[in-house]
């Protein structure tokens, strides 16, 4: 009896772990670099290398695309202080980065998403942009959570000035109040 | 003892071919439905605008105030052209593999016009049916109307992405773009 049993345990316990390293290796190893001092990391799309799989399956097996080449791609899910970002909480997001041509921010929880772009933004006389993210409404740019708990930040830049190698100036992230 | 050796180098192979399997399969089957859902009942109809809901979904970096446009192709029996019509602003040409992979790009300040044809057709190299190197998708020939992208795999989708700069002006950019066509090429 255990002679039949063990190679079925050993063959099971293999189709498992397969599938759970796949599932692991598209979640976790493809977010990218943490971005030093800021709370941002990056997400390198477009590059022609082994993680570049799984970096692709992490949005593929979401129904997304991956991100253009040439995009900049930032996620986070705490604020500056390491505080994890809340839909009850007023987090504002600050100096968003003025020279891209375009930018997209967008806070996710699951599959629900909210955005916020340049097209709809006010601009501060420094050409720079703020948002607030509050389950509340806030005056001024302000970008409402899918839900009153976590959830994560993107910030996507296109057609950014600099060179593409180098890490532009990335937005503030504070929690104002809880 | 050399029994168990066996069984626990048969369930490491099972498991590296389990890893492999889902990693190049699951997510194009993902992507696939979810364009197929997308473009709802314009499935075969070539180019079509999505509704704003489809694009969120998506495109990562797409928000509802932006015009996206895709076309689902297969050169397996032949080369597909998109030619494309797009108003004055900031937009994006993307071709992408059914598995993800992004195989050419340009926006307005590269292309310098907003008329633009590019032909899509399967990359017949050996070395690239073996190794599926998209670095031969590149811009082949060209000429003063538009490219020609070699694809290293049969399935595909061309994407158009345009951000909006006034959202009142989206319906007049979404009439322009709507004129984009995607056609079979026989031959």
């Amino acid at each position: 009896m255990n002679r039949a049993i063990i190679p079925l345990i050993m063959l099971f316990v293999g189709a498992g772990l397969g599938l759970l390293s796949a599932q692991y290796m598209m979640e976790n190893v493809t977010v990218a670099s943490p971005v030093e001092g800021s709370g941002w990391k990056e997400i390198r799309a477009g590059q022609q290398n082994l993680s570049s799989t799984y970096l692709d399956g992490h949005f593929l097996r979401r129904g997304q695309l991956p991100p253009l080449k040439g995009s900049r791609y930032f996620v986070r899910t705490s604020d500056d202080d390491g505080n994890s970002l809340r839909g009850d909480c007023l987090v504002s997001i600050e100096a968003i980065y003025p020279q891209a041509r375009w930018w997209f921010v967008s806070s996710s929880a699951g599959s629900a998403r909210t955005s916020l772009d340049v097209s709809k933004a006010v601009r501060e006389t420094t050409g720079e942009t703020t948002v607030s993210l509050s389950v509340a409404p806030a005056p001024g740019n302000w970008l409402a959570p899918p839900f009153a708990g976590g959830y994560e930040l993107q910030l996507v830049l296109l057609g950014t000035t600099d060179d593409p190698t180098s890490i532009p100036k990335l937005p503030r992230v504070k929690r104002l109040w809880c | 003892m050399r029994r168990q050796f066996f069984w626990l180098v048969t369930s490491f192979v099972l498991a590296l071919i389990v890893h492999v399997s889902f990693v190049l399969f699951v997510p194009s089957r993902s992507l696939s439905a979810a364009i197929d859902q997308a473009l709802g009942d314009n499935r075969n109809k070539g180019f079509s605008v999505l509704s704003q809901e489809a694009q969120v979904k998506l495109i990562p970096f797409a928000s509802t105030d932006n015009i996206v446009g895709i076309c689902k192709f297969n050169v397996a029996k032949g080369s597909v052209k998109v030619t494309a019509q797009l108003p004055e602003g900031f937009w994006t040409f993307a071709v992408y593999t059914i598995r993800g992979e992004q195989v050419y790009a340009i926006n307005d300040t590269q292309a310098d016009t907003n008329s633009f044809s590019v032909e899509l057709s399967r990359d017949g190299g050996l070395l690239s049916k073996i190794f599926g190197s998209s670095d031969d998708a590149i811009n082949v020939a060209g000429d003063d109307l538009g490219w020609r992208i070699a694809m290293t795999e049969d399935s595909g989708l061309a994407v158009l992405w345009m951000a909006v700069a006034d959202p009142l002006l989206r319906k007049e950019a979404e009439d322009v773009i709507k004129k984009t066509r995607c056609v079979e090429v026989n031959g």
